[in-house]
């Protein structure tokens, strides 16, 4: 239980623990020897970051041997990763970060350059528009894996099948699509650009930390926050809300600043309250866990030396990118179908030059991955660099119900999410969880954290159903899940 | 005022809470800071005073102090009803006490 309300908080289980007891995993940067009997496990590599400093001038010519020098590194690393008994793709996004490797790996390769892509029905989440720009300029030969909500619910008891975990969004479903495609594409091999966001400083919690910093120095400021509606743009939840409420969403009380996971309250918070939907059984159990604490707990020593910017960046980088990011909507689907990612971002040596660096060569003012920027520009075109960025989201709960005719789209949803199925297995509040169902299917629940809470609570359901009441009926391990028996179709 | 603060706590513990009782949740309590509501959660909370007490609430009252628990919940919705007689009073004295309590209002702030 202590696992779930992990889950529930963090989007994934601290290490060792995973979602099943008597089940452990080792921890990112760790080895594990066996032998006669003993086990030793060894931490080979950490991230970490300089000692904050009070201030970090920059000047041109620094500025430019920082480019150079990441350049030099980034090329070796993708070069290295090309090395393979076979063809090796790339995925293309549409943003930066892909299309930078594309790029490099474009220059290393002899033979044509093969991509791939998820596009989406739905015009809000599709960027197929980018997609086709920079493939136009790389002149890659292009696949793309068009998804609509259908698709999207009707594979996702097999992405829980594969990431052995709850989960609170469903992106990781067309991810499993599109490693199905490379796939049946004949690759094996795909490079991606994973990890450039989060050591080079490119997400928004990365700017809605130094904005609540800023703001913390003078909390009775009314312009300060104002700054907050320039993230998120593309959330109109955000968008709408009254300045005076954004203070208390964005949590700069005293306490809360000077708390060592500042950068990731409003975040935590948000989604811990979904485990409103927990039967009374279960929040008893996880009654005195501290999950906050269990976290701080692990932290490195030099933590508290470093500043809040890098704070944030380990926070993101140690957790959610091996815990989810690389993991549910990375290693697990994409093996689902026997595709094997690398990432260049995440070498050795290009995470140990992103830590060093100054976080203004990261973020400058609110203009994210400053320095990875100035050295795409020499291989990619304007418009990709200046495009707005927007991270990878998925259509949400329109992919299990459609709220048009006010019906779950598969038989699956309507079974798992029945009074006597949530009672059966004990873990969710049948009544709450029937109140926010319907409220879908009417289309009246459309918050962040009732998309979260649904998926959440539909994965946990899912992942008992396959793993422990009919374990036995689900006998596919391999690749080719559309042939074998599953539970759920 | 009580009638007020039943009707709040009904509509919370049904739109927020989705049918659950917190006892912990007492009637002072910050529905922010608690996470009770979310950022969708203070417009809905709107429309619910809206359409529930006739009141109309301004761009300029929607602030914590206003909003931010039950009690506050309540006595903001007490105070534009009470603001409503005066004004009605002024206008037209005649006619005071004629209109229902939870008349439609048209107080604009």
């Amino acid at each position: 239980m202590q696992a779930l309300n992990q889950v529930f908080t963090f989007w994934h289980t601290l290490p060792p623990r995973t979602a099943f007891r008597g089940i452990l995993e080792l921890p990112p940067g760790h080895s594990m020897t066996v032998k006669m009997g003993s086990i030793r496990i060894n931490s080979y590599w950490q991230l970490g970051f300089p000692e904050s400093v009070a201030s970090s001038t920059s000047t041109a010519d620094r500025d430019q041997e920082y480019v150079e020098r990441l350049g030099e590194l980034l090329i070796d690393a993708a070069r290295i990763r090309l090395r393979a008994d076979v063809p090796v793709g790339a995925y293309l996004s549409g943003g930066l970060d892909s299309s930078l490797i594309t790029a490099i790996v474009k220059r290393f390769t002899n033979s044509r350059l093969k991509t791939f892509s998820v596009a989406f029905e739905d015009p809000e989440y599709d960027e197929s528009f980018y997609q086709r720009q920079v493939v136009s300029h790389l002149d890659t030969d292009h696949h793309e894996v068009r998804c609509t909500h259908n698709d999207i619910g009707r594979v996702f008891p097999d992405v829980i099948w594969h990431a052995e975990k709850p989960l609170l969004r469903n992106a990781a479903a067309p991810m499993f699509l599109l490693s199905r495609l490379v796939r049946e594409s004949g690759f094996k091999v795909v490079l991606t650009g994973e990890g450039a966001d989060e050591l080079f400083g490119g997400y928004d919690i990365f700017k809605e930390t130094k904005i609540r910093s800023f703001w913390g120095v003078q909390p009775d400021s009314k312009l300060r926050p104002l700054l907050l509606r320039r993230l998120y743009p593309y959330m109109q939840e955000i968008q709408n809300q009254p300045s005076s409420y954004l203070k208390m969403f964005f949590r700069i009380r005293p306490d809360e600043l000077r708390s060592p996971l500042f950068s990731h309250l409003p975040r935590w918070d948000m989604t811990s309250r979904i485990g409103m939907f927990f039967s009374d059984e279960v929040k008893a159990e996880i009654k005195g866990c501290q999950p906050y604490k269990e976290l701080e707990g692990e932290l490195p020593a030099a933590y508290k030396s470093w500043d809040s910017f890098s704070r944030a960046q380990y926070l993101e980088a140690a957790y959610l990118l091996p815990g989810y990011i690389l993991s549910s909507q990375g290693d697990r689907v994409a093996m689902a179908h026997a595709v094997e990612g690398r990432f260049p971002f995440l070498d050795y040596r290009v995470a140990e030059f992103a830590s060093s660096l100054p976080p203004t060569l990261k973020m400058r003012g609110l203009d994210e991955k400053y320095l990875l920027k100035r050295f795409a520009a020499t291989l990619l075109p304007a418009d990709v660099l200046r495009r707005p960025k927007q991270p990878y989201r998925a259509p949400g709960v329109k992919s299990f119900v459609d709220p048009d005719n006010g019906q779950a789209r598969f038989d699956y949803v309507d079974d798992l999410l029945s009074s006597d199925r949530l009672r059966q297995y004990g873990v969710f509040n049948p009544h709450a969880v029937q109140m926010l169902v319907s409220r879908l299917k009417e289309g009246r629940a459309t918050s962040v954290r009732d998309g979260m809470a649904f998926t959440g609570v539909l994965s946990t359901q899912l992942l008992i159903h396959q793993f422990i009441t009919n374990f036995t009926k689900r006998t596919d391990h391999g690749a080719n899940s559309e042939e074998n028996t599953c539970v759920y179709r | 005022m009580e009638l007020i603060q039943k009707k709040i706590r009904a509509f919370i513990a049904d739109q927020f809470l989705f049918g659950q009782h917190d006892e912990s949740l007492s009637d002072d309590d910050s529905l922010i800071e608690r996470g009770v509501i979310d950022s969708t959660g203070v417009l809905q909370l709107i429309g619910f005073l809206e359409e529930e007490f006739r009141v109309k609430v301004g761009d300029d009252e929607v602030i914590p102090q206003n909003l931010d628990s039950i009690n506050r919940l309540a006595e903001f919705v007490q105070r534009k009803w009470e603001l409503h007689d005066q004004q009605a009073a002024t206008e037209h004295t005649s006619e005071r006490g004629e209109e229902p309590l939870n008349a439609p209002c048209s107080i604009e702030t």
